[in-house]
């Protein structure tokens, strides 16, 4: 016959001390607080920072394309930035999960990342064309998007 | 005459040795993301590398031994392969990131991707540490540094409100993205008190045969020096939040900093910005490749001299020639500079324990420092160093995943 074996003072069923238990405890506690981070890795922060994203990037490319027009950098420097922006926008309009905002703001939000999308990829085109003036025409459409993109992170709630 | 003048040129190099990759980056992301809110952090960084390059030297020129030569002599080598694996570790991530500012500099210049130009950057690197001195090798990068200067002018030029820039000096809860506010403080603190910046400081103490009769000029040199370094890096911050703050741009990539001096100086704000991003963190490059190899041929008794031909001190020339192409790999296969610095400099921070506090000990040990000791100040303001140091190893790892995305 076998017998269970005896507990020691201060310890649980498997055979561990106390001690032991609340450091695994501990341990559990901290992969599950960090475990969704070390597994969506940084960056999914939902639409909010998608939006707000978006919005920097789209900045970014209007300010290149002002500093360009006013000679203040190289059309290649202009160009390579414009195809990163242009890069970046697509990754962040892919990943954009419109539902996590309120239903009014959805559509208007889905509008605004991919007119964004859409002028800074032409843009970046113009840049590679060195085609001045498709530059500002696709510029002057950034920032209308920029605009929309700044209402909308308006009127949502700070995380 | 000559002391005023090694005044001079390490207060120059101080500035050179503050400014590069990392405190560029977590500067421009911390004023473009949170106002001038995180000042403060750049003048905690700032006081506390003071304290220890002006004790690292102190040590090296009393006992006549670098800081890595006194951990592993006073603490054993059972002791001493912790921070040599740190050490070496984290200098190959911060070195990766620094030739990534370079090649993102030369990408900036050239247009050329920024993957081709970390193999090159490795060779130029390599070739100064093969061919230059320690002197021409700390001195010349640091005088080509000074174009970070134009940092400075570009936030006087564009008018500040100067008592909110004070108001910044003092930590203050942010209002949106905790994480993220907390991670960039961390990264910051990170990039101005790398332990490679002290390792370096105190084995160039015992390059230029420093002796008791420099005591002052260390004071001196690291509390001038770094003073104005974290002038500068406060200057990146200060321009970051007239630039960036209020077209809403977060800064993501190196790219992005192409356009942080324009609005100030025009197109010489894009040529001086290119210029500082690139010597500067080429400096560093040069810095880190040797100091890795300084900490590995302290640790095994190798001969060591950046003077002296690589022939005579074959090993020791060996370690910076495979740390500084090892390094550059990660840049040639296109890994994210900026994501990279910002995870070495919060790395960097987590590890600081394991230098400072044996540090702590060993500046008061009378074998190695006899009368010249720490004193209760001196104790007091390594002491802080040390509990910020063991704060930094807590937080810094979940602050990675909670903000650092």
């Amino acid at each position: 016959v076998e017998h269970e074996p005896q507990m020691r003072p201060g310890s649980t069923q498997r055979g561990r001390t106390r001690s032991e238990a609340r450091v695994a405890r501990g341990v559990g506690a901290a992969l599950a607080l960090f475990a969704p981070a070390m597994l969506t890795g940084c960056g999914s922060g939902g639409a909010r920072q998608t939006l707000q994203k978006v919005a920097s990037w789209t900045a970014t490319a209007r300010m290149a394309a002002d500093e360009l027009e006013a000679r203040h950098t190289t059309p290649r420097y202009t160009g390579k930035t414009l195809a990163v922006a242009s890069d970046q926008v697509a990754s962040q309009a892919r990943s954009f999960a419109p539902n996590d905002l309120p239903g009014a703001l959805r559509a208007p939000a889905v509008g605004a990342v991919t007119a964004a999308r859409q002028a800074i990829r032409d843009m970046s085109r113009a840049a590679e064309r060195r085609d001045g003036a498709a530059l500002a025409r696709a510029a002057a459409r950034a920032d209308s998007a920029d605009r929309a993109l700044d209402a909308l992170l308006a009127a949502l709630p700070e995380r | 005459m000559s002391k005023i003048l090694e005044i001079a040129l390490g207060m120059v190099t101080g500035i050179g040795g503050f400014l590069e990759a990392g405190s560029i980056a977590t500067a421009a992301q911390a004023g473009a993301d949170f106002g001038y809110q995180l000042i403060w952090a750049i003048g905690v960084g700032t006081l506390a590398l003071i304290i220890l390059l002006e004790m690292s030297g102190r040590l090296a020129l009393v006992s006549h031994r670098t800081l890595a030569d006194a951990i592993r002599e006073r603490f054993g080598v059972g002791y001493f392969i912790v921070p040599l694996v740190v050490g070496l570790v984290l200098s190959l991530l911060v070195l990766s990131a620094e030739i990534g500012g370079v090649a993102f500099a030369l990408q900036m210049a050239t247009g050329v991707s920024f993957q081709w130009w970390a193999l090159p950057v490795a060779l130029v690197g390599w070739l100064l540490l093969w061919k230059g001195t320690f002197g021409a090798i700390e001195k010349g990068t640091a005088f080509l540094g000074l174009v970070a200067v134009s940092i400075a002018v570009a936030a006087l030029r564009l008018h500040p409100d100067w008592t909110r820039v004070g108001a910044g000096l003092l930590p203050t809860q942010p209002t949106h993205e905790r994480a993220r506010y907390w991670f960039l403080a961390v990264s910051i603190v990170g990039a101005s008190i790398s332990p490679y910046l002290y390792y370096f400081y105190s084995a160039g103490a015992i390059e230029d045969h420093w002796d008791l009769s420099y005591l002052g000029i260390n004071r001196i040199v690291a509390a001038l020096g770094n003073l104005f370094g974290g002038v500068l890096a406060a200057a990146v911050l200060v321009v970051a939040v007239l630039v960036f703050g209020p077209r809403g741009i977060h800064v993501e990539r190196f790219e992005q900093l192409g356009l942080l001096l324009t609005p100030a100086l025009g197109r010489w704000g894009f040529v001086f910005l290119v210029a500082t991003l690139g010597i500067n963190c080429f400096s560093a490059t040069v810095e880190i490749a040797l100091s890795a190899a300084y900490l590995l041929a302290q640790s095994f008794g190798w001969e060591w001299a950046e003077d002296a031909r690589p022939s005579e001190h074959a090993r020791f020339s060996l370690a910076y020639t495979v740390a500084i192409f090892l390094a550059a790999v990660p840049i040639a296969l296109g890994v994210d500079a900026l994501k990279l610095t910002n995870v070495s400099m919060a790395l960097t921070a987590a590890s600081l324990p394991v230098t400072v506090l044996p540090l702590l000990v060993l500046m008061n040990d009378r074998y190695y420092l006899h009368k010249h000791r720490n004193g209760w100040a001196g104790n007091l303001a390594l002491g802080a160093v040390a509990v910020l140091s063991v704060v930094l190893l807590v937080v810094a790892i979940p602050l990675q995943f909670l903000g650092g995305g």
